[in-house]
């Protein structure tokens, strides 16, 4: 799956569509970072509640910003406290980095299926 | 001339662009829009509000690019080539919402919304002339944040509007949000299919609430009632277990009773099948290789069946030896089961198969090679103490002192207590002083050690300490198998 996106932004950078990481000249500051953070739904603490977690994309491994963790009640706790600066898995982080490279995705739900390092299958939903 | 004109035509036929749609409908300068269209060409050219914009990255019926910084907010023409469309443009530090967890709710839920710029925010829901009804903090961050809705707001239709924290307040675009009446409690799935007993189990339906504890009923075609607890989420999801006692293969009749005294009777019967048991399979022995009396964590999927206890095997041709399960935990979801177990302590040296038996079915068999560890001797310090005692405690390093791992266990295990730590079984190692006269040799005290370090204070201490002399000290381990083996450390002086 990986290699296939990997291939598919080759192929769009060879053919001059701009694959690969994008630019954005004149941003404010804050515009910046929001570009270098992407939002995804995943099970960040085994507890099989999907947790709102924000990633800072501009280094491999992802390092995470923020985490809403969901909870059973629906209500979310934010647990960004806890978390900041923590390293995303590896895999995780490289499968994220794969369909950012093409993606045209604005508003969108991607769901991402992977292995982590440990080579369990995780379900990543990006969400842009 | 009019073959060029011709191929201006055709070219024109063949690239004429139109533009279906912009996402979002309304943005900040900096912010990134989605064009999407229909033959856009191999290099469109894009104009927002007269701005000429960089492409970032386009496909015939796709092209991404971002809003000039410049830009002032209100409505805009997006250009492609010609074709048009209109979009809204928010002010610079305007909130922006991507995605909102339910555009249905009852009062009381809560909801989710991902976006840009929702820090110390606020939320409103204003009724159709305008009017906020209801207001309350944004929690969250900068991309994600949460409010609930109050528990008295009326039901109807609302625009949800995200009041920014920077100078001006500027708004987000209005958001639909339709609150609706709590109606019967009613289970419409549950996942996975067919769970075995006590595994995790999911309710889907309407209206599951109110949140908090629940019971989950389980009666089968005779009757008989199981009884479990529940977490419902308030709207549309309760987290349960099969009960245990469950039967493989039966199907049940499932009931929900809220701690409001509600129940999913109301809302029509559900019925559930019980799956049957997997035959357990191994996926890692970890480590695979160490010492009788040594600890293995084994992981894989179907090591439980039910409430029993799984039986592990150790086995060497025709003999197979069974192994204390010092605890295990079923898994959540796709993860793996794991079971902590003791290595038999009686075990000779050589490769073993270890098998784990679930219910009645056996698993595959996973390699343990029990190895011993050579017991050596490489350093010892201090070497001499004086006649009034020592200074301070002997470091005796080497290997083979002891079995290796410690597993510290944090998930609450299913078979033993939660958060314990679990250690080997103790060899029985001894420090010696022999001062070659041909008496006892004298122990001393062993302080700590573990597989490759032993602190150990000389026989008598401080309060009778050695007498003047050169002592040969040794280590001595035995591991419970009738093979107690020495090794000298090394030559001690009292002076």
């Amino acid at each position: 799956m990986h290699w296939k996106l990997s291939l598919c932004a080759v192929a769009l950078t060879a053919i001059g569509c701009g694959g690969g990481t994008s630019t954005a000249p004149g941003d404010s500051s804050l515009a910046t970072a929001a570009q270098e953070q992407v939002v995804v739904e995943m099970d960040l603490n085994g507890d099989e509640q999907p947790d709102i977690v924000t990633l800072d994309t501009t280094e491999l491994p992802y390092k995470i910003v923020d985490v809403l963790q969901g909870t059973a009640t629906g209500e979310p706790i934010d647990a960004s406290d806890f978390h900041r600066g923590a390293r995303l898995d590896g895999e995780i982080s490289r499968a994220i980095a794969d369909y950012l490279a093409d993606s045209f995705g604005v508003q969108t739900r991607t769901e991402i299926d992977c292995d982590n390092e440990s080579g369990e299958p995780v379900t990543v939903v990006v969400m842009e | 001339m009019r073959i060029l004109v011709a191929l201006l035509a055709l070219c024109a036929f063949t690239f004429a662009q139109s533009v279906a749609s912009v996402t979002p409908e309304c943005a900040s300068p900096g912010d990134r829009i989605l064009i999407d269209g229909e033959d856009f060409g191999e290099e469109p050219t894009v104009t927002i509000g007269g701005t000429s914009v960089e492409v970032i990255r386009h496909t015939a019926t796709k092209i991404l690019v971002e809003i000039p910084e410049d830009l002032a907010a209100g409505e805009a023409t997006v250009d492609v080539d010609g074709a048009t469309i209109s979009m809204e443009v928010l002010e610079a530090n305007a909130p922006l919402v991507l995605h909102q967890s339910a555009s249905t709710a009852t009062a009381g839920q809560a909801i989710i919304l991902i976006g840009r710029r929702l820090r110390n925010a606020t939320v409103e829901l204003r009724d159709a002339e305008g009017t906020a009804v209801f207001m309350t903090d944004l929690r969250g961050r900068r991309r994600a944040g949460f409010f609930k809705i109050s528990d008295d707001i009326a039901t109807g239709s609302y625009d949800l509007v995200v009041v920014g924290g920077a100078e001006g307040n500027p708004e987000s675009c209005a958001r639909k949000l339709e609150i609706v009446a709590a109606g019967d409690a009613t289970i419409d799935e549950a996942t996975p299919a067919a769970q075995t007993p006590g595994r995790a189990i999911r309710f889907h339906g309407t209206d599951l609430g109110p949140l908090g504890l629940c019971r989950v009923a389980w009666t089968d075609e005779d009757g008989a009632t199981l009884r479990r607890i529940g977490i419902a989420n308030g709207y549309n999801k309760v987290y349960s277990r099969v009960p245990f006692q469950a039967t493989p293969g039966a199907t049940y009749s499932i009931v929900i009773t809220f701690n409001d005294g509600s129940t999913t009777e109301a809302g029509g019967e559900f019925k559930y099948e019980v799956g049957n048991f997997a035959a357990p399979m191994i996926v890692s022995l970890n480590p695979s290789t160490g010492p009788a009396g040594d600890l293995v964590r084994i992981a894989g999927t179907g090591l439980f069946a039910g409430r029993e206890i799984p039986k592990v095997e150790f086995t060497q041709g025709d003999v197979a030896v069974q192994a204390r399960v010092y605890a295990g935990f079923v898994a959540l979801g796709d993860r793996n089961d794991n079971l902590i177990v003791l290595v038999p302590g009686d075990l000779a040296d050589g490769d073993y198969d270890v098998t784990v038996t679930a219910g009645d079915q056996v698993s595959n068999a996973e390699v343990f090679t029990v190895e011993t560890p050579a017991l050596t001797v490489t350093s010892m310090t201090p070497t001499r103490q004086s006649a009034r005692g020592p200074r301070r405690p002997v470091v005796i390093k080497g290997s083979g002192f002891g079995p290796i791992a410690d597993i510290i266990f944090k998930a609450p295990p299913a078979v033993s207590g939660a958060n314990a730590v679990f250690r080997p079984i103790d060899w029985k190692l001894s420090v010696t002083w022999d001062d070659g006269q041909g008496g006892d040799p004298l122990e001393g005290t062993i302080l700590t050690k573990n597989d490759s370090r032993i602190v150990v204070l000389t026989p008598g201490g401080w309060r009778n300490p050695l007498a003047v002399g050169t002592y040969t000290v040794r280590v001595t381990r035995d591991p419970g198998t009738d093979s107690e083996e020495t090794v000298e450390a090394g030559t001690f002086t009292v002076q």
